[in-house]
Order: structure tokens, then sequence, then C-alpha cells
């Protein structure tokens, strides 16, 4: 029971602590009292008992939330958070959070300076915002309509209530920002870099290589930019003008764009070497239908998903029939199941062999195809698909028990004896993406592994020199956000291959220098609960199909919402300066 | 009385209180059909003063010579309507009570039937009772001006100087050397003004008692003898530690104010064993004595020997060790002083304390009631382990001193007092108050008072309030120069006396005394109602006034006049049974309505004779119940009726009764539930819901 006396001497600042009555309204009303041990009635006993150094030893203080409801109860008007932050000053190293920045950044695989952009969100500078964002990723916009926002689930305002809403937020910047930014790239490199493929992974990459100076080409098959983003999430989602206003940001820095140039019927590796092109980035993506042996599936009324999502996309007149089936769990089945819905089914179902809480696919988008109709069947396993005399009449199914196996492998497991008969008239398979790698050619061509390109985690090399990969092709079916973050790493490779320093994007987070916070919360800022956004009303969808379903928040709303930030950037700014 | 009997009957609706749940108009049809019922009425809030100047009315239009309330409960509006029809020129106790809220409409509320025929027959019992009534008379007493306080502490001192300032005399009477009492033990006494030695008290106290012509002190002397009642008591009282020179004192009333001791916490926590365990007193009396410099790590616990299954909180414990830890801290501010309590009971401005003590750096450990701290020696040194709930966390703490906040008991001279003045004490000695809201610095006996920690643990400041209310209790019949009294009381028919004695042997207040020819007289002036005597007498020459034989007995026939076997025949005493039974009202708490009760001043008076009546008439089960114990409103009237009960079921087995259906509960005044739970496995093993 040593007594620290550097630290009593900023607990006598706050000495009201002393009047503590134990009477436990603070942990009450505390959000994570309960959780991991936390008990903020408790952490004031210690200190009461001069047992601060045995709370540098538990992770306790840096668990606090700082919503400050705590204070907001006292009966006494105990400054809790006061005695808080010098707790977490002394907290013990290996008990602290790590050093950098705070969790949702940590969670966000393009390393956005969250609490920065909500902060300017906040104080109403969504340009300001917008241009933070860039700094680390390109398409705020397009982001803030598709992520899945993994920052959201790490965020410390979920423990509080539920978390900001970080991802429409940063659609909010983009829409509000006045004016599309004028990047200026570094002085021109005089290296020329090609970059095969136009969807988030290419783009990113074209991106960080142009901003540091690098002439960048891109090199697309199909007539238009974008890749999936354009060919494969429906409009509904992604609108092309939303798309289009953030490629041309890359156009506007310089990044020239070749559209109808397809790797390796148009041109090879060799081709661009002799053009001048000193690193190429391979970013192809998966742009054909996983198919599976499916017994009776070569009916001409069973349809693939992403072929199906590509050809109205497209714009080719597919007009389905009443009853159509979709087979698939994942975000692809989903679109494919509310496209049909839009293509003119009036009757959609979806089948998959996952339990509602395994799909793989966003619970919200789940949520969403169940608001516009479409009925779930869960742990059902296609078998065989029926016909009568060429007319389609629906599909037989067995009841699926499992899905993953102890390792949790994909290793589904069927129950013979429960079987199931679903009409339909059409019947749409949205089982998985897959990459066609022929154009890589053959011989010298890079490695290849389970279908996908092998690549570097962490320089995004492949196996041919100067030759980068990077997006879905690379690593699978993953996220828009993921497909960005391999562009910038095989960006920031590429610069330090033609002799740059590698750095793509500013190396410490600053936006909370000069910031003045002094840790005060306005009382009711813990109770403000997130706001829910706007979608279009499900008549206004069923007249403009493809109108885009979720909408922007309104400015005051947007404010509101990200002025709930705890802010954890300053907070931690706060106590390092007690050390 | 020959006159003709016209019995009156008002049945209050009580709002919707008893009409929402009985038939009330079909109460009142059902009165007049009962015998000698002259007139019947509903009122809607009897209580207000705009019935009771209509039932006053009817009362002289009527010519009614008895009136039966039938509404809420006697322990509440009784003497309300006994004034009423004392102004309309009744007596009193021509006045009956039935209480048809609590005991039906509140505790029947879902059968409305059941509820209005128990109302039907309430009242019928009521009536029966009713016509056998007969005028009773309070007793005027004569009074002096003179009064005894007995002990010298804060308490008695202030007695006697609030009694001395109003003309009376005052002897104050010590048993010790010096007056002081406690106080003398004490250091510091704080307060809302600041704190003040107990030696400037003291001393400015004393001076004052000194000074004053009417107080006349004895201190060194030991109460011999104490016979008589308000307005004649005698007092012999030895002077000199006992020695030969005795005083004679004919005194009106007497303060009671004879303090209390620590319970030494023998055995517990090292106490005995090792000179560093010492109690709050033994540190209070260092702390006057500026003992305690060098004094290193204190560690005070608290709530020893209280708050548990014996007694409950000691009231100062907390404040003491809180206000003590303080002082240590101040005499040795390197080291370390922790209180281990468990509930800290602090209460208005003690609370300041608290903080004052957090601020000195006291430290707080609060450990759980089923855990008390374990106390051991290591090296030489005390060590104590506690558990804390607050923290979550156990400590082990070492100690130079161990302060055990322990429990209290009543002066030593408290069992000698209690005898001579026939008053009742708990177990722990200290002496019951007549009621704890109604009577509280009273004894039950008329013109005793008692004050301070004789009661309880108090502080100084609740000594001080309480020692002037006890004077004033004192001195209003001293003022008025007489006392009425409570016209209830024993009288004897000596027409069939066999002159056993018995009733003046039994009688708990020396009421009853016998001449030289045996014939026993009750003074009235002490007698107090309970029955006792009469429910023993074997030859029936007792009656209680307002509760004859003759009068019991008709309820108990009107009662079980239809469907006895469907009944259970209660008796209920008048002070805690009767507050279980409203208690259970208040509630709302449901019980089978198969009770029929007959109210009784203390469950001492239910005879055997009442109890085989019931029975005879097919009462398919019989309930006495009195006071919890150890407590009794008339010192041990439940002993007694718990032995007579025991005898009872001898005889009635011997008669071939079934005795498990006579049964017998103790229920405080707070224990509805008990009444209740009593009520719903009564009916249930008779067979009866």
């Amino acid at each position: 029971m040593s007594i620290n006396t550097a630290l009593q001497d900023k607990f006598d600042k706050v000495n009201m602590f002393k009047t503590c009555e134990q009477c436990g309204l603070c942990s009450s009303a505390c959000p994570i009292t309960g959780k991991s041990g936390f008990n903020v009635r408790r952490i004031l006993k210690h200190v009461e008992l001069d047992l601060e150094s045995e709370l540098a030893n538990t992770p306790w203080a840096w668990l606090c939330t700082t919503c400050g409801r705590c204070e907001t109860v006292c009966p006494n008007g105990i400054a809790v958070l006061d005695i808080m932050r010098p707790l977490r000053a002394q907290t013990k190293a290996e008990c602290s959070p790590p050093p950098g920045p705070p969790p949702c950044v940590r969670a966000c695989p393009g390393g956005i300076d969250i609490p920065g952009y909500l902060r300017l969100v906040a104080q109403g500078k969504p340009q300001e915002a917008y241009e933070l964002i860039l700094e680390r990723v390109c398409l705020p916009g397009v982001l803030g309509r598709v992520c899945t926002h993994p920052c959201e689930s790490q965020c410390r305002r979920g423990d509080v209530n539920q978390p900001v809403s970080i991802c429409a937020l940063k659609r909010y910047a983009a829409d509000h920002a006045q004016t599309p930014p004028a990047i200026k790239p570094a002085a021109n490199t005089g290296h020329k870099v090609a970059v095969v493929g136009s969807g988030p992974a290419g783009l990113a990459a074209a991106y960080f290589l142009r901003k540091k100076g690098h002439q960048v080409t891109i090199f697309e098959a199909r007539a238009k930019a974008g890749g999936m983003l354009r060919y494969g999430i429906p409009a509904y989602r992604l609108p092309e003008e939303a798309l289009d206003r953030e490629i041309k940001v890359l156009l506007d820095m310089g990044v020239a764009l070749e559209t109808g140039k397809a790797l390796g019927k148009d041109f090879d590796f060799d081709a661009l070497k002799a053009q001048g092109f000193e690193s190429v980035f391979v970013a192809l993506g998966l742009q054909t239908s996983r198919r599976i042996p499916l017994d009776g599936s070569d009916h001409a009324d069973v349809l693939w998903g992403l072929d199906f999502l590509t050809a109205v996309r497209e714009g080719q007149d597919i007009a389905l029939k009443d009853k159509v089936l979709v087979i698939g769990g994942g975000n692809v089945a989903v679109d494919v199941a509310l496209t049909a819905l839009r293509q003119g089914a009036s009757q959609v179902t979806m089948a998959c062999l996952e339990k509602l809480e395994e799909m793989p696919a966003n619970s919200w988008d789940i949520a969403m195809a169940q608001e516009e109709g479409v009925t779930l069947l869960n742990s059902w396993g296609p078998q065989k698909v029926v016909a009568d005399n060429g007319q389609l009449k629906g599909l037989e199914m067995v009841r699926c028990t499992s899905v993953f196996n102890d390792q949790c492998v994909f290793s589904p497991e069927f129950d013979a004896g429960e079987q199931n008969f679903v009409e339909a008239d059409q019947i749409i398979l949205a089982i998985g993406q897959a990459a066609d790698l022929a154009c890589l050619g053959e011989g010298d061509a890079c490695s290849v592994k389970s279908g996908l390109i092998v690549a570097d985690p962490e320089t995004q090399a492949t196996s041919l020199a100067g030759v980068y990969a990077g997006g879905d092709a690379a690593h699978g079916p993953k996220t828009v956000i993921e497909a960005i973050a391999s562009g910038k790493r095989a960006a920031s490779a590429i610069d330090k291959e033609l002799g740059g320093d590698g750095v793509v994007e500013p190396q410490a987070y600053t936006s909370a220098d000069g910031v003045e916070y002094d840790g005060t919360r306005e009382k009711g800022f813990a109770d403000i609960a997130r706001t829910a956004l706007p979608s279009l009303p499900m008549d206004e969808r069923r007249a403009n199909k493809y109108a885009e379903v979720e909408l922007c928040y309104p400015e005051e709303t947007a404010l509101r919402e990200a002025y709930r930030c705890l802010q954890c950037d300053l907070e931690k700014k706060l106590v390092m300066a007690m050390k | 009385m020959s006159e003709e009997i016209r019995v009156g009957v008002f049945v209050c609706d009580c709002g919707s209180n008893i009409a929402g749940f009985v038939d009330v108009p079909g109460v009142v049809e059902y009165a007049k059909t009962l015998p000698d019922v002259a007139f019947a009425d509903e009122g809607r809030w009897s209580c207000s003063v705009d019935y009771l100047s209509k039932l006053q009315n009817a009362v002289k239009e009527q010519k009614l010579n008895r009136v039966v309330i039938a509404s809420c409960t006697p322990r509440t509006h009784e003497p309300l309507f006994k004034n009423s029809v004392r102004e309309a020129g009744l007596n009193p106790y021509l006045l009956e009570f039935v209480s048809i809220r609590e005991q039906v409409s509140w505790v029947h509320m879902h059968d409305r039937e059941a509820a209005t025929l128990k109302a039907k027959e309430m009242v019928k019992m009521g009536v029966a009772k009713a016509r056998l009534l007969e005028e009773g008379h309070e007793i005027q007493l004569p009074v002096g001006q003179d009064a005894m306080i007995i002990g010298g502490g804060i308490a008695g001192m202030n007695a006697a100087l609030a009694v001395a300032k109003q003309g009376f005399k005052a002897y104050l009477v010590e048993r010790k050397p010096e007056l002081g009492g406690l106080l003398k033990e004490l250091a510091v006494i704080s307060g809302e003004h600041g704190e003040m030695t107990a030696a400037d008290i003291l001393k400015e106290r004393v001076s004052q008692v000194e000074a004053d012509p009417n107080v006349t002190v004895y201190t060194d002397c030991v109460i011999e003898a104490v016979e008589g009642y308000i307005g004649n008591y005698k007092v012999k009282l030895k002077l000199n530690g006992g020695s030969d020179q005795n005083v004679d004192l004919n005194i009106s009333t007497i303060v009671v104010a004879t303090g209390m001791e620590e319970i030494a916490p023998e055995g517990l926590f090292l106490y005995g064993e090792d000179e560093r365990v010492i109690t709050l007193l033994q540190l209070e009396k260092k702390l006057k004595e500026n003992a305690v410099s060098g004094v290193g790590d204190t560690v005070f616990i608290s709530c020893v020997n209280s708050k548990n299954e014996q007694r409950g909180c000691c009231n100062i414990g907390c404040h003491v060790s809180v206000k003590d830890a303080v002082a240590l801290k101040k005499a040795n501010p390197d080291s370390k002083v922790y209180i281990c309590y468990r509930d800290m009971s602090l209460i208005r401005e003690e609370h300041f304390a608290i903080d004052a003590a957090k601020q000195a750096g006291v430290k707080f450990l609060r450990f759980p009631d089923a855990k008390y701290p374990e106390v051991s020696k290591v090296d030489g040194r005390l060590m104590v382990k506690v558990q804390d709930i607050l923290s979550g966390r156990e400590f082990e703490l070492p100690a130079d001193l161990l302060v055990l906040a322990t429990a209290f008991k009543g002066n030593e001279t408290v069992q000698d007092i209690k005898g001579q003045l026939k008053v009742s004490a708990s177990a722990d000695g200290f002496f019951q108050e007549r009621h704890i809201k109604l009577g509280p610095v009273d004894f039950a006996a008329d013109g005793l008072a008692l004050a301070g920690c004789a009661k309880s643990p108090k502080t100084f400041k609740e000594s001080c309030e309480e020692s002037l209310a006890a004077a004033m209790r004192v001195s209003i019949p001293m003022a008025n120069g007489h006392i009425e009294a409570e016209g209830i009381v024993a009288d004897i028919d000596l027409t069939d006396c066999t002159k056993c004695g018995l009733c003046a042997k039994k009688c708990p207040y020396g009421a009853i005394r016998v001449n030289e020819n045996k014939e026993p007289a009750v003074i009235k002036a002490l007698c107090k109602g309970c029955g006792l005597c009469a429910a023993d007498c074997p030859s029936n020459s007792i009656q209680i006034v307002h509760f004859s034989d003759e009068q019991i007995l008709a309820a108990v026939e009107a009662a079980l006049e239809d469907n006895p076997e469907k009944k259970i025949l209660g008796f209920i005493c008048h002070w805690c049974a009767h507050g279980g039974v409203d208690m259970a009202g208040v509630s709302r708490l449901q019980y089978p309505p198969v009770g029929r009760m007959i109210r009784v001043m203390c469950s001492a008076r239910v005879s055997i004779k009442m109890i085989e009546r019931a029975f005879e008439l097919g009462a398919a089960g019989v309930l006495v119940a009195g006071c919890e114990f150890p407590t009794c409103h008339y010192i041990s009237g439940n002993y007694e009726c718990e032995k007579r009960i025991n005898r009872a079921k001898k005889k009635l087995a011997k008669k071939g009764y079934d005795v498990d259906k006579l049964w017998l509960t103790w229920c405080s005044a707070a224990d509805g539930p008990k009444y209740a739970n009593t009520m719903r496995d009564m009916a249930k093993q008779l067979g009866l819901s």
C-alpha cells in the first residue's frame, strides 16, 4: 500500500473523491461496470485506500469509455473522469492499449483517421473531413456506401450505447464536400507504372502511385472503369454518379485510363515492358461465378449470380419469371435476390446452407432483403434441379445439419432423411466467385494457388519480377476496403522499387494536434443514441427500381451523430500529457 | 341497572374501504334484527365531525344507552368515539368497538359474501357484549410535588434540574460517590456547534445541580425498597455505600435514568488475552487521559456483539468510532487508522464526521455481515485480516491497538430496580417504554418515566432530550395535583372468595393486597387491567371492567351460534396481537374469512373456561394470540398465558376435545404476515379452506 505521492498531488486537485459514499450510483449508471472486472465504484474505493499502485497493474482505467455518465449521476459531484485519467497515466504498459491510434483506426484496413474526420464533420467541415479521409484511402463516397465498416464493431462508443455511425458519416463528408478536391501529385518521377484492372484495388494503387509522382496508366478490359463496383454491386446500393465522381478525382490527378484493353488479349506483360512500364500492378478481381456440379443445373432457367448481376449492370434486358429461388447466403446472394425483385420476379426466396446467424452476408443487408419481401430458407443444401418437359419446376433440397467442422473449415454435413422441394420458375446460384486467370498467359506467368495469384502479404509482389498483384484475385473474396488497402500496399512497394521512399500516406496521425480538449463531458452526452440512416420508402423503391435505397444523413443529424464520438485519440493525448 | 337496554349500531363505510367489499346496508339491516338494537345506521365517514354529531344526536334522540361502532380499529379510533359518546352524555365504557375494516374488508377483498357475513357476525358479537356492558369510571388519585430521579448521569441531572425549575422537589439518587455517570469516562462530546470536553460539561452541570435549592442529591447510596404507586411512593435509601444510615422518602413520581455499560467482548478478537485489544469506552478513557500519544497503527472493529440475532444496532458505536479514529490520527499523524465496519450508521450531522475522518486519512473497510475480521498475533504484533466488500479484496492490517465497538447492556442495578418498580426490561437489561411511539419515555405504570441510556444506548444529545421529556412527563401529574387512571381494572367480589391469595401472588403490579383476614383488595391506582387475576381465580370472584367473563362469553356464544364448525374463535391481546391483525389489514394480506376475534387487554385474560366454552359450542378451532416474547405490555402476561394454555390442553384432552385445535401464537404489533399466515395455516389444518 505505497502512496504514490506524485499521483496523490494530482488527485488533490480533485479531492472531491473523498466525499464518495460508495453509494454505487456511478456503477449502476456505468455502461461497462461488470464487464472484464471493471467497476467504477470499486476503482474509487481503491483510490480512497491509496491503492493506485495496484490499479496500475490492471487494465481497468483504460477500460473506462470516458462517457461521463458516472459524473452525471454522482450525488456528490465527484469528477470521476479526472480521477480516471491520472490512473490511466500510471497504468503499466502491458495493461494499457497499444501505442498508436484508437481501436476504430486499428480495425480499419485502410487506417483512416476516423476520430479526425468525425471531429471535422461535427464541426460542420465536411470538405476538410473528406480531404482528411483521402489522405489514406481513395473513393470515400464509395466506402461510405458499401464498406462493411469493421471500425464500428471496435468503436468504444458501442460499449456506451451504440457505435458511432462511422461509415455513413464518411458518405456524408463525401456527399457534402463542396468542391472535388484537387490533389496535387508530387513532381513527376519519370517512372511509368501500369495498373491492370480498375476495381477498388487497381484504383487505389493508381491513386497512391500518382500521388507519388509516377506516370500511371490503368488498363481496363470493360467499357468503363470501376470493376466490381460498377459491374457487381447493384446500382440501388452504389449509384453510378457516386462512383464516377470519385474516379474523376483520379483522372483529374493525371491518371491515364485505357478502357477496352484486356490483359492476355490486347496486351501482355512483355508488351507493357516494351511500352516503358517499369512495374505492373495486377488487380483482376473475381469476375466469374463459381460453379458447382448440380444435377440439372444446365437448364436454361438456371442462372449464375455474378453473371446475372453483371448482365443487369451492363444494361442487358433480363426479364425474370415469377418465382425465383436464389441459392447462397453471402452478400452477392442478397444482391442477387434484391436485384431479382427489381427485374420483375414477384416472389423471391433465398436458400442457403447456413443458419440465419451464420450467414456470411452483412446482417443489415439480410434485414433489408427481408424488409423488401425476400423469404429466407436456412440450413438447406441444393440437391437436384427438377424440370418437367423442359419446364423448370423447382429445386430438391436436403437439410444441412452443420456448415463448418470443429476447425471452422467449410465442411457441410447433411441429413439425407430430411428433404424439401421448393417450387421455382428460375434458379439463380450465387455460391461464390472465381478469378479468370487465363489472361496471365502461360510459362513465365506468376505463380497461382487455389485459383488465386500468389502475392506477398506485405508488398503484394508476385513471383514475377516487377509484377504486383492485389484485390480479390490475390487475396480471395474480401471487401472494398481490403482491396483498397492491398492497392495501397502495392503502391508503397512499387514506389520503393522505383527509388522512392515508399511513404504513400502520412506516417503519423496529427489531426488531434492543436485541438483544444479538456475532457469535459456535456450532461446527457452518454445518452445520445445512434441515429438510424434514412432510407428510401418502400413504394419509392418499387417505383424507381435502381434509386439508391440508403440515403444520406441530413446536416443536423450528421453533426449530432459525429458529436457522439468519444474522441479516444484526444483522451489519450490528455493522458500522455500527465505522464 | 334495570333500565331498558337500547343499543345503537353505527356501521361505517370508510368511503369505499369497507363499503367496497362489504354490503354495509345489509349489515345495518341485519343489526336492526338483533336483540335490544334500537337504532342502526350507515355512516360514510363515521369519524368525520359531521357524522360524530349525527351519532351524538342519535344517542340523545333515540335514548341509546349502549353504542356499537363497527368501523376501523380500536387501536386508533376508540378514544375518539369514546369521547363522542361521553359528550353525548353516555358513559364511555358503554361503547363497544367492532373492527370490520382491518379484520374484514381489507383482508377478504375477493369474497364479498363471506366478508359481509363475517361483518354481520362481528356486529352480532359486539351487540351481545354491549348489552352486558356496565359503566366504568376513571380513577382520580392525588399526586404531590416531589420526584425521585434514579441515576446521576447527564440524563438524571438534567431531569432533576428540569423538575426542580418548575418548583417541584427533586431527589437525585446516585449509587457512586460522585455525580456524572458515563460522562465521567468520556473525552470529548461533539455536536453541531463543535466539540466540548466531557469534563467541562460535567463541571457546569454538577455545579447547577448543587446550586439548585430544589434538588437534593444523595450519592454513594443504595435503594433499599420502593413501595406504592403514583402519588404515594415510599422509598428507603441506604447512604454511605449501604451502611446503616437510612433515609426514607415519600415521593409522587420517579424518573429512571440508570444508564448502561459495555458488554465485555470476552473471548472475541483476543479481548481479555491481549491488553492491546480494548473497547471503545476504554479508548475514550485513554483519550480523556491524553494517553494516546505514541499509539501506533490502530484498527477499529464495529458491531461487536451487536446487529445479530440477540440485539440490534448499538446506536452509538459508529459515530464514536469515527470521532475517536480522527482523534487518534490527529494525535499520531504517521500512524495508520482503519475502521472495519459492517454498516456505517450515522445520522444527521454525525455524517460530517465521515468527511472529516477521510480528510484526516482514516481508512474505511466494509466487511460482510457473515465474515467478521480475524485477529491473530504475528511475531508479537496484532494482525487483523479483513475482507473489504467495497474494493472487493482482502487486507492484512498490522495493528498496535485494536478497538472493539461492542454492544451495551443496562446498568447492573437494573434487576433490583425492575423488581422494586415492577416494570419490565429486555434481556439486555434495558427498561421498556410503554409504547415506542405513544409513550416513548413512559413506563406502563403511571408516574414512572425513563430517560437516556437506561432505555437503550443513546448519544449525549439524545440523553439530554429524553431527560427533559421524562421530566415533563412526571411533572404533568405533579402540576395537576392528581391523575386520572383508566377504569379498566379488576374488581373482587368477596362472596365466593376462598382467600387463597393466588390473585395477590400473581398480580405483576402488586396491585392486589391481602389484609390480615387474608381478604384480597385491589389498589386501583396500581391495577393495569390485564385480567390475569380474573382468569386464574379459582372461584370466579374477580371481574375486569369492560372485559367481564359474562361479556366475553356472550361474544363467544354470539360468534358460534351459527355454523360453529366452520369458524375459528380467537382471543387477541390489545397491544401486540391486535397490532399484528391491524397490520395484516393495512397490508391487505388476504386470509380465509373463518376467524371471529375477541379483543382482550392481555392474552393472560383468557381463562380456560372461555376456551372450553368455545369447544363446547363446537368451534372448529380456538386461537389465542399475545405479545411476542420477551415483551409483554403487562410484564409477564404472555408467559402466564402460555402456562395456562398448557394446563388447558390437559384439561381439554381429558374432556375428549382435540387439543390440536387449540392454537397459540405470539405476534408483534408489526407482524401482519405472521397473523395472516397463522390464519391460513389454521384454516388449512382444520380443513376450513
